[in-house]
């Protein structure tokens, strides 16, 4: 996940992230992981407050400006619930897909890559 | 473009697939996925060519153990039938135990990778590199980060996406390569054991 805001907005850290910032903390499927004070404030989100919490890297890009922010860790494993994210992908054609559009069927997700 | 089910499903290398049911919940992590069972008899043209470097990759291919492919597409299938009654279907602690290890250099190693698919998107390798460097030194069993660096590299042609590695009088800009790394591992650790 890029980011050219460490406080991002709490719209923007859920769709980059896939957590929600809620009063009950940082919220995932029915996962939710508390917060301390000041991880958010107005809508927007103190990333290395909350990446420090969930295991997440921040890493910054030389340039400045720029930051990624890796996935969590603290479960100590890939995943830390079994609710799948949503991806956001794009068709052969260019178009938009939601995973999520999918819910209600069954699915296979399968990874492949030319390279 | 970019890769995105490494960072949300845990995906290491190809093939792999994660089952996701009606309620958009996980019941299968990430695991090598097969399209149909082993073929036995077939031998790569590959093992025969005259460029070593290909010959010896073929034959480390030859070596890698494909764990479940005799069974995989039945399991997809009882599912596809059975849904949540099928017995391919795990417990949630399962999933979540199988869904191998991420820790802060793992973590670490994603946000480098992301950093270096962006810069080389942007025509930049030259600030992509250090990058990919970094995601390959922090996950060095997360085959994706080094066979898409690799990729990118290397020579033109069909093969390209075969030879991942140093060539004749070029230098190579990264730490291992393909041949080499499943040299050191060993092809059957090339994909993680994994039962249905």
């Amino acid at each position: 996940m890029l980011l050219d805001d460490l406080m991002p907005t709490t719209a923007a850290f859920a769709a980059a992230t896939g957590w929600k910032i809620e009063s009950r903390g940082a919220c995932k499927g029915d996962l939710c992981v508390p917060l301390p004070d000041g991880a958010y404030r107005e809508e927007r989100v103190d990333v290395a407050v909350v990446a420090e919490r969930l295991g997440m890297a921040v890493v910054p890009a030389e340039s400045g400006g720029l930051w990624a922010v890796g996935p969590e860790s603290f479960s100590g494993r890939a995943l830390s619930t079994v609710a799948a994210p949503d991806l956001e992908l794009q068709t052969f054609d260019g178009q938009p897909f939601s995973l999520s559009s999918l819910r209600g069927t069954r699915m296979v997700l399968v990874a492949w890559a030319p390279y | 473009m970019a890769h995105q089910v490494d960072a949300a499903f845990g995906v290491v290398n190809i093939p792999n697939a994660v089952w996701i049911d009606e309620n958009f919940d996980i019941v299968r992590p990430a695991e090598p996925a097969w399209p149909a069972p082993r073929a036995t008899g077939v031998r790569s043209p590959l093992l025969d060519s005259d460029q070593a470097r290909l010959a010896a990759i073929a034959g480390q291919a030859t070596k890698i153990v494909s764990w479940t492919a005799d069974e995989y597409g039945d399991a997809v299938r009882d599912w596809a039938r059975n849904g949540a009654a099928s017995h391919y279907v795990l417990p949630a602690d399962d999933v979540l135990a199988r869904s191998g290890r991420r820790d802060g250099n793992g973590s670490a190693a994603a946000a480098h990778f992301a950093l270096a698919q962006h810069f080389e998107r942007d025509g930049r390798h030259d600030r992509a590199l250090p990058h990919f460097r970094a995601a390959h030194r922090l996950a060095p069993e997360n085959w994706t980060y080094k066979r898409q660096a690799w990729s990118l590299t290397g020579p033109e042609g069909p093969l390209k996406r075969f030879w991942q590695g140093p060539q004749d009088g070029q230098e190579w800009e990264y730490d291992s390569d393909w041949l080499a790394d499943i040299e050191s591992s060993g092809a059957e650790t090339y994909y993680r054991p994994t039962q249905l």
